[in-house]
């Protein structure tokens, strides 16, 4: 009898500890989403999206309606979550013209002028449709709170139902007033943003294409492209390559520096 | 039928379509490997057509023989840039190369001038210094700079015109911020002047030490520097401060203080803004006063006397009012410029205005540049000089011009 009630016993613990682990494994992956909360989740993208201290080559193309095009090559560095700075190798008449910027301050050094002049997030540099806060982007947390995540009925890259993280601006320095991120939850990197301003009105949409291993634990997209309903026809695309982790000392994210940031390559 | 029909396979083949956005996304980074030796230049051709203002009292000084009406001049300009990197240190030659061809003689061509020459040593980062001929530009106002101690003075009608350095010695040393600084520099300049150094900037003595501090921090999301300027011959000093700040996103003012210590103290004070519209219009706009300008009488009573003194000294008198840029004590200036206005594709239309407020004679500049290609600019530009008699654009010999450039960067 006794032999009854503990073989009884083991068979029940088996198909708790069974039944525990189907539930587990089925609804691990919603599991992992609820514990996150939409600032974690941005917290995420953010270090998947940018190691804490990088250098990079960026090639930017401006591709009007008449399908011409306008090329420039940037190398640039971050530092931390609000410190970017990038120097134009090509094209020859942008040559050494440099940027930074440090927080909600930006900075543009061109040789022939020979100081840094203050700019504005919302102006261009390249022109096209990013503009200087997509060109020095910052990590989104410091522009940005996270405010909510849903989910969505369409599927990312992974198959996965796609996430949408609502962001706000922290204050008015900031270019767009509030962000649309659709997020792979597999991958856990955003597909799509759209920028919105505080009236409501679409101003850009972001894409995230072509997620690549750029080696060293960075695997990110290495294609951002945007276009506008304010600019219809126009597309401007950021391509990234030779991403890699580097410290830099923090003279390096000042105004006097600026001209000397080739000297960093 | 066939064609048309190869033309939708070749729209719709996946394989096509990927290859060409491969093609778009390629991006051929080893291109850009960094060398010890790099450069890059530009040629522009500009041709200039000036219409003399015949009853300025400086036309007949300017021009004691002849009396031209019109003047055509062609000039050809070559600009090279030049850096060496060793690791340790660099060293920098700019330089340009002109050639000249006018209507009237008496305009005589500038072969070749070195703006910038200078060996830049880093090997103590975050200290690094400068040795050579150097061009400072201190200050953040577009059109004018009064805290601009150690350079040749801007020129406001045209403030991006490149200009000449002067030799000196800089030694930079940027550091961790305070608490209360987000990151701050310091600036240390040893500018000699000599019978064949510096000799021809200002009117200083033959041996003139000067010394100059510029102390820069970024407070509270704001740029402020502070200056100190000290001419140890004339036991000078000068001292001033300038701030930058956005105010929004598409909002910036700016503003400098200059006090010239001389036997009289003097002060020049500059306020400006630029601001971004929705539709990309960019304003510009900056009030400026020099307490050591003339007030009106006196720049009425200088012109009035041109006309009635000798042909040496209305030469000289010409030549303190065209070297002086500004000659009164305030001044305006406004900018408008607006990105693709139309939608015309690569063009950049912009007016300003440059106004004595004394005198209230003006300075208009319409300018269209066009960039169809990255490395090409075409630039036509039309200068409008206006004022009554005695006032100093009603006097400027020249009444109006008109400038047609290219530009090719290689």
């Amino acid at each position: 009898m006794k032999s009854m009630m503990k073989a009884h016993k083991k068979v029940l613990v088996a198909a708790v500890t069974a039944s525990g682990y189907l539930i587990l494994f089925l609804f691990f992956p919603l599991v992992l989403s609820a514990q996150q909360s939409p600032q974690e989740w941005l917290e995420v993208i953010d270090r998947n999206l940018n190691p804490p201290q990088y250098e990079a080559y960026r090639k930017l193309i401006n591709i009007e309606p008449d399908g011409s095009k306008k090329e420039f090559v940037l190398f640039s560095l971050k530092q931390g979550r609000e410190k970017v700075a990038a120097l134009f190798l090509s094209p020859a008449s942008e040559k050494g013209r440099s940027t930074l910027r440090v927080g909600d301050n930006m900075w543009l050094y061109i040789p022939n002028v020979g100081r840094a002049i203050r700019i504005t997030s919302l102006q261009s540099v390249t022109g096209g449709i990013f503009n200087n806060s997509d060109i020095l982007r910052v990590d989104y947390q410091a522009e940005y709170s996270a405010q909510s995540i849903k989910k969505t009925n369409k599927k990312g890259p992974s198959g996965d139902l796609l996430l949408q993280l609502n962001l706000k601006a922290k204050s008015g320095f900031v270019a767009y007033d509030r962000l649309e991120m659709m997020i792979d939850p597999r991958i856990k990197l955003p597909v799509k943003i759209r920028a919105i301003a505080a009236s409501g009105l679409l101003i850009k949409t972001i894409y995230f294409k072509k997620v690549t291993d750029f080696g060293g634990g960075i695997k990110r997209p290495a294609v951002v492209e945007t276009d506008s309903p304010l600019n219809k026809g126009y597309k401007s695309i950021m391509i990234f390559a030779k991403i890699k982790s580097r410290k830099f000392a923090s003279e390096v994210f000042t105004t006097d520096y600026m001209s000397r940031i080739e000297g960093l390559r | 039928m066939g064609l048309l029909l190869g033309m939708l396979v070749l729209v719709f083949d996946p394989a096509w379509t990927f290859a060409q956005d491969d093609d778009l996304y390629s991006f051929d980074v080893e291109e850009f490997t960094k060398k010890t030796w790099e450069w890059k230049g530009t040629v522009s051709a500009s041709g200039t057509l000036k219409s003399f203002n015949t009853d300025s009292v400086l036309y007949s000084v300017k021009f004691p023989d002849d009396e031209p009406v019109l003047s055509n001049e062609l000039n050809l300009e070559l600009s090279l840039d030049s850096r060496w990197d060793w690791g340790w240190s660099r060293f920098f030659l700019i330089g340009d190369a002109n050639v000249q061809k006018s209507s009237i003689e008496s305009i005589s061509p500038q072969d070749t001038l070195l703006r910038e020459g200078y060996w830049q040593i880093f090997q103590f980062e975050p200290h690094s210094i400068d040795i050579g001929k150097r061009l400072l530009r201190w200050g953040k106002g577009y059109a004018f700079n009064p805290v601009a101690f150690l350079e040749r003075a801007k020129n406001p009608e045209d403030p991006e015109a490149s200009r000449e350095g002067l030799w000196m010695v800089q030694e930079i040393w940027i550091f961790e911020g305070f608490s209360l600084f987000s990151n701050s520099s310091v600036n240390l300049v040893y500018l000699p002047i000599r019978e064949d150094l510096n000799d021809d900037y200002q009117v200083l003595p033959s041996n003139e030490n000067i010394w100059g501090l510029k102390l820069y921090a970024l407070i509270a999301d704001s740029d402020f520097d502070l200056y100190y300027i000290h001419k140890s011959e004339q036991k000078v000093a000068n001292w001033g401060v300038d701030f930058a700040t956005n105010i929004t996103s598409n909002f910036e003012v700016h503003g400098e203080y200059a006090v010239n210590g001389a036997d009289e103290l003097t002060n020049q004070i500059l306020l400006g803004l630029r601001y971004l519209t929705e539709n990309d219009l960019t304003w510009i706009i900056e009030g400026y006063h020099n307490s050591a300008g003339l007030e009106e009488d006196e720049s009425k009573r200088l012109f009035n006397s041109i006309q009635s003194s000798s042909a040496f000294i209305a030469k000289q008198a010409l030549s303190i009012i065209q070297q002086s840029r500004t000659l009164n004590q305030n001044y305006g200036y406004i900018k408008a410029s607006i990105k693709e206005p139309f939608n015309w594709l690569y063009f950049t239309p912009s007016v300003s205005l440059l106004a004595n407020l004394d005198d209230s004679s003006q300075n208009m500049n319409l300018q269209c540049v066009y960039v169809p290609d990255t490395n090409w600019m075409f630039e036509l530009s039309w200068q409008y000089l206006n004022g009554d008699k005695a006032t100093q654009y009603g006097e400027n010999p020249v009444k109006d011009k008109t400038v047609l450039e290219v530009t090719y960067s290689f």
